[in-house]
């Protein structure tokens, strides 16, 4: 059929018809986050998209307001920190999972897969309120726990991925050769899964990084992460250059993060697997 | 083949770390909201420990709160039609393309899904404005004389639901066409069937599992978000997650707060788990029908 040269022109003009369907939804999908970026440029002093003139100076702004630059911070401290926690957990938690087959890895996937599936606002409160009673409410370290939990199911569910696709085998010819365990993980499995802790590392990062629900409940005047910084200031300016600046910078670190994790992850590969 | 010996002692010494950081950092924190959520609350004196379903029945009699639980529903349910019906292109796109095209697209999906959504939300907020680039776009082909009202709208909730949640719906439905052998369609095709009804009668039913999934998947997530209807909708089109924080942050009434949160949770997985009920019942009357069939025979 296809060899017919109208059958060929159809399937063309089908093929180009789904392109430009995919490509108006990419620009959809780009919109908003374009709009931050490009609005920041701005050389009017009130936010307007397309911008108008083009000019830095909303981020030099951005170095007279310590209160930004603090969020920025502890955002990023938050979430490295929080992002090595999960991959440490997850690495744990994903050999714990394929390699012994007991009922209790039920109890395992209950308390430490399922933070994810519940609402955002439902686990924040949680944390505000247990958190405030175990002495730890408002501090930097109740952020770092609960960002813990948060990140962890995405680190695990990765990892899970590099663990599936290294051979037994291979730790177990080590064992015979007399290496403990711990050994034998430490130098055979974990370089085997290297790129799916970094895969889980960026996830988790990414996920801390930009979490609002969470910080927003245990926020104090001291705990401000950047996601919680825009909100509030959104409530009272939100057509403020700056504000556009900060979010702009928040989109950067992402994209740096998102370009690092779509260049370790074999995509063809995260596909297979997800299909199977 | 497994390398360990199933040993509860290796088991532990792998999982012992995380079960104990997970009790008290999570599993405690979520069995005191529901706790909580049975005290009362008085602004003078603060939280007083009862086991009373009270603020359960203030929520479920109010017409306020329920008119608000079910405009959470409705947005909700119109944001899992709307990606199901963009995502199917997406994820046949997404399976017969290759290299940048295939990274391209699917880093276009996960964008809105890993950029802060405080940010993302903040971006529609420019859009979507009375003067934004979709109403001058709108006006300016002349689709509209008048600039359409987006912002604190039910339609621009949607909206930017379908733009975040469009992923899960992608990758769902790409999920289960992975699995289709090409030569059933092609059997199909060589029978006489148009593309259209070898779509109709032979993919689509076969990618029913991964539109399922997906429809759950961007159910729940639509039900529990938080910046992208607060800051679209804002306190003009309240959901119930606003309410929520609301009531803890600003009222500092936390027995109600975990009780809206519990009404929130038991919504959102009561809804999963009666379609996940329906499934199974529906599999069983399957197999009893066949097993009848074969009796008769």
């Amino acid at each position: 059929m296809s060899h017919r040269p109208d059958g060929n022109l159809l399937e063309k003009a089908k093929r180009g018809a789904l392109a430009a369907y995919v490509l108006l939804l990419a620009i959809f999908l780009a919109a908003p986050i374009v709009a931050i970026t490009l609005g920041s440029l701005t050389a009017s002093n009130y936010v307007s998209f397309p911008p108008q003139g083009l000019t830095l100076k909303w981020y030099a702004a951005i170095f007279s307001q310590p209160v930004y630059l603090r969020a920025l911070l502890l955002s990023l401290v938050i979430a490295c920190l929080s992002a090595t926690a999960a991959i440490v957990i997850g690495v744990l938690v994903a050999l714990a999972l394929h390699r012994y087959p007991t009922r209790l890895n039920v109890l395992l996937q209950g308390f430490v897969l399922t933070p994810v599936m519940l609402p955002s606002i439902f686990i924040g409160l949680a944390f505000l309120i247990s958190y405030t009673r175990m002495g730890f409410g408002g501090s930097a370290f109740g952020l770092f726990a609960a960002h813990v939990v948060v990140a962890t199911p995405f680190a695990v569910s990765l990892i899970l991925l590099g663990v599936r696709g290294v051979n037994p085998v291979l730790e177990m010819a080590a064992r015979s050769l007399g290496a403990s365990p711990w050994r034998a993980r430490r130098l055979i499995t974990l370089p085997l899964i290297a790129w799916s802790m970094a895969a889980g590392w960026s996830f988790a990062f990414m996920m801390s990084f930009g979490s609002l629900e969470i910080s927003l409940f245990l926020n104090t005047p001291k705990t401000v992460t950047l996601p919680v910084a825009i909100y509030t200031a959104l409530e009272w300016s939100p057509l403020d250059p700056m504000l556009t600046a900060i979010s702009s910078g928040l989109v950067i670190v992402t994209l740096i993060v998102l370009l690092l994790l779509v260049r370790t992850v074999k995509i063809d590969q995260l596909m297979k697997r997800g299909g199977q | 083949m497994r390398l360990d010996t199933i040993s509860l002692k290796g088991w532990l010494a792998l999982a012992l770390v995380p079960l104990a950081i997970f009790a008290v950092f999570y599993v405690v924190p979520v069995f005191q909201l529901f706790w909580l959520s049975l005290s009362r609350f008085d602004p003078s004196v603060g939280i007083i420990p009862a086991v009373d379903p009270g603020y359960f029945i203030e929520f479920l009699t109010d017409g306020y709160y329920l008119g608000i639980l079910g405009r959470t529903v409705f947005v909700s349910l119109a944001a899992t039609l709307a990606t199901a019906i963009l995502a199917y292109p997406l994820a046949i796109y997404l399976l017969t393309s290759k290299g940048w095209r295939q990274t391209s697209l699917l880093v276009a999906l996960v964008l809105p899904l890993v950029t802060s959504s405080i940010v993302v939300s903040y971006g529609w907020l420019i859009l979507l404005g009375q003067k934004g680039l979709v109403n001058n776009l709108a006006m300016g082909l002349g689709i509209t004389s008048e600039p359409l009202q987006l912002m604190y709208t039910d339609t621009g909730i949607v909206i930017g639901l379908t733009h975040v949640l469009l992923v899960f719906m992608s990758l769902s439905i790409a999920a289960s066409m992975q699995g289709i052998d090409a030569n059933l369609a092609k059997a199909a095709r060589s029978l006489g069937a148009t593309p259209w009804t070898t779509f109709r009668k032979i993919t689509f039913p076969l990618t029913l599992p991964g539109l399922r999934t997906g429809c759950l998947l961007v159910f729940s997530l639509s039900m529990s978000a938080y910046a992208t209807p607060v800051l679209i909708g804002g306190s003009r089109r309240k959901v119930l997650s606003y309410l929520i924080y609301q009531q803890s942050s600003s009222l500092l009434n936390w027995p109600f707060a975990a009780a809206m949160a519990v009404v929130l949770l038991v919504s959102t997985l009561g809804i999963v788990g009666l379609v996940r009920l329906y499934e199974r019942v529906r599999k069983n009357a399957a197999r009893h029908g066949a097993v009848a069939v074969e009796a008769g025979r």
